[in-house]
């Protein structure tokens, strides 16, 4: 989220409701990572390792350039997920109690069609690289000293939406080009009501409420070229370029000493600065039945005073897809989802989660002659550490994982 | 890094591919062809696809020669309507699918290489319903999409190997060529007419047919109660005995792959009314 909500949220809770904080500073749909659910058929087996090869509409996400070689002149495809999340924050109620998230959402996240019109190949496609839906009812019974009872209602929706058209045509028989030019749209909606009973009678309530939402174009250029037989390297750039952003917030506390009801209202239409994106992709084609992909992505590091500064990432992604026979393919694939977030000084307060992942990726693909469906899992996993409670020094494990189950169908005609 | 190193890298990326691009070696679109997509990429070179349809224009060419042409511009639509519907879920998509109806009493239909099919309008005139015609087109395309009559006289392109068959003579003008490409248009023709296919050829264009009628979403009895009713008429005995397996064996072998295959309980369409319209 950002500098700004961490200082009015962080100061006014103490430490009796610590996760008033936790909208802040944590995260499950993720601008600490840049990979969260993976996307398209094919793609979505092999760790998302597929700049090099994008010859169906996946590519539209992946590199628009190699739609070109797409092996039928229509295709369209589309994916669903199921995706879980699981994150535990060891001791993260008042030190004692470790603190579950967890997040269920089934969405349709990618839906690609490509067509040849004229010397080249056009496309459109909408895909939700990332989706989370939380819905937490947690009610304990003492725990941490002076506390009776501790009630905590949690709600957060948050998608991050891109749709938009492309075009790819080949520059000759061994080079093409293309671009991507999506809307991007991430929105976000949380509430969170905390209720803590003290043990003298007296109880203090936070009630905090966020909406995001923020407008932007992501425009994506690729190329692909093979340079020697069976070989094809692809490369790829990206910026997302917002346009308009807003953030409004409300906080509401009554304090269990005082009991006094303080309200807090905040709107901004501040933009989060996002990274270039860099892709090259390396894809070894030997045989009709075997391919191997190499993913590595970069993304630069931003400076921004108001939702915070974010490092430099470098993920990588291998993947492997071989066919048993000729109607049944198995992909594998393994792949890095680092955090963008600097690590956890201990000498400091109201800093950001930061969560290495390391993921894995399967799936089985049925074809028929003109058609394909495939059932494929994501795994990814993680441990790091993270600051929950505002304006405090400690620092809290965190453990993470995500499963995302997906059925994912392709036609041509 | 700072942006302007990424852009300046990404450039410099770009212009390096693009000048290594003219010295390069490799054909992506034969490399990335998966396995599963063999089955939908033409597996024959061009110069074979050409040679197909060039021969089975010339085989076309003779069965105009027999029969004219039934004057019905609306009964022709419909019937390649019908019949490119159903070559649309073939695996022949380099074809273009082109149906004729024939003005003659006989009952009978014909599939000639590259595409070309004829059907009798003695054989529409035995059709209760729309399924039943799909049903033969179905039959006759399974024949061009299994390159029956290609196999059956090795039709090659010109690059194809010097020792096959034919080879080579559509590519040249020579007289012998030419003497040669005519023999094998009649050996095509008397396949048709005369001798017929072999028997397993019949009974795989039934299978796929009635494959190609399921996917398409007809009844998949219909080629079956098509074929079951016309064994009883005896203009059809004469004509089609001659080149297929007898009735029986044909009806036996569709019950018991639709029996098999669990296609029973598919519920195709008919498109009775449909049909009638057209042939009124």
């Amino acid at each position: 989220m950002n500098t700004w909500t961490n200082k009015h949220s962080g100061s006014v809770c103490g430490f009796v409701i610590a996760l008033a904080f936790c909208g802040a500073g944590t995260a499950l749909a993720d601008e600490y990572h840049y990979t969260n659910i993976l996307i398209g058929e094919r793609a979505a087996g092999m760790g998302g390792a597929y700049t090099a090869v994008s010859d169906d509409p996946s590519g539209l996400f992946y590199n628009p350039a190699g739609i070109v070689y797409a092996p039928s002149s229509n295709i369209s495809a589309s994916v669903n997920a199921y995706n879980l999340q699981d994150k535990n924050y060891k001791q993260g109620l008042s030190g004692l109690s470790d603190w579950k998230r967890k997040s269920t959402t089934f969405v349709p996240n990618f839906f690609g069609i490509i067509q040849p019109v004229g010397q080249g190949v056009i496309g459109f496609s909408y895909a939700v690289p990332d989706s989370v839906t939380e819905d937490q009812d947690l009610d304990l019974t003492n725990p941490a000293s002076g506390i009776s009872r501790y009630i905590i209602n949690f709600n957060n929706d948050d998608r991050t939406y891109k749709i938009g058209p492309s075009y790819a045509r080949a520059v000759n028989d061994r080079l093409s080009v293309g671009a991507t030019l999506y809307f991007h749209y991430w929105a976000r909606q949380w509430i969170s009501n905390q209720l803590a009973i003290l043990d003298n009678g007296s109880y203090q309530h936070n009630n905090t409420y966020f909406k995001t939402s923020e407008y932007g174009v992501e425009p994506m250029l690729g190329m692909m070229w093979s340079p020697v037989d069976k070989l094809a390297l692809g490369l790829t750039a990206s910026k997302t370029l917002l346009y308009s952003s807003s953030l409004a917030s409300q906080l509401i506390v009554r304090d269990a000493t005082t009991k006094e009801i303080a309200v807090t209202k905040n709107n901004s239409s501040m933009k989060r600065i996002q990274p270039l994106r860099i892709t090259a992709g390396a894809a070894y084609f030997p045989t009709s039945k075997l391919l191997l992909s190499m993913d590595v992505s970069h993304f630069s590091a931003t400076q921004d005073a108001t939702f915070g500064n974010r490092i430099a990432v470098t993920n990588v992604a291998l993947g492997v897809e071989y066919y048993l026979k000729p109607t049944l393919a198995l992909r594998g694939g393994i792949y890095t989802d680092n955090a963008n977030t600097p690590k956890l000084l201990n000498s400091l307060s109201n800093q950001r989660e930061h969560i290495d992942l390391l993921g894995l990726s399967a799936s089985v693909t049925r074809f028929t002659r003109n058609s394909s469906l495939t059932l494929g899992l994501n795994y990814a996993s993680g441990d790091g550490r993270a600051q929950l409670v505002g304006g405090s020094n400690d620092i809290q494990n965190v453990t993470t994982q995500s499963l995302t189950v997906f059925m994912a169908t392709s036609y041509n005609y | 890094m700072k942006i302007r190193q990424h852009v300046a890298l990404f450039g410099l990326a770009c212009m390096t591919a693009l000048g290594a691009a003219h010295f390069a070696r490799a054909n992506p679109e034969s490399f990335r062809v998966r396995v599963s997509q063999e089955t939908v990429v033409y597996d024959v070179s061009k110069e074979d696809i050409e040679a197909e349809i060039t021969f089975g224009r010339g085989v076309a060419a003779r069965i105009f020669g027999r029969f004219s042409r039934y004057d019905d511009e609306a009964l022709t639509r419909y019937v390649n309507l019908v019949g490119r519907n159903l070559a649309a879920h073939a695996n022949r998509p380099e074809l273009s699918f082109r149906f004729v109806v024939l003005a003659t009493d006989t009952i009978n239909a014909y599939a000639c290489p590259g595409g070309y099919i004829f059907i009798t309008r003695g054989a529409l005139e035995q059709m209760s319903d729309e399924a039943e015609l799909a049903g033969v087109l179905a039959h006759e395309i399974a024949h061009i999409t299994q390159k029956h009559i290609v196999k059956a006289l090795n039709i090659h392109g010109e690059k194809a190997d010097a020792a096959a068959g034919i080879s080579h003579i559509l590519g040249s003008i020579a007289d012998p060529t030419r003497v040669a490409f005519s023999q094998a248009v009649d050996k095509a023709v008397d396949i048709l007419f005369n001798h017929g296919l072999d028997k397993a050829d019949e009974f795989e264009a039934d299978r796929v047919g009635t494959e190609l009628l399921v996917l398409t979403g007809y009844d998949p009895h219909a080629l079956n109660r098509y074929l079951a009713k016309i064994s009883k008429k005896s203009k059809a005995r004469e004509t089609i005995s001659e080149t297929h397996p007898p009735f029986p064996e044909r009806v036996k072998a569709l019950d018991r792959l639709i029996s098999q295959a669990g296609l029973d309980n598919i519920k195709g369409t008919r498109f009775k009314e449909r049909f009638d319209e057209h042939m009124d």
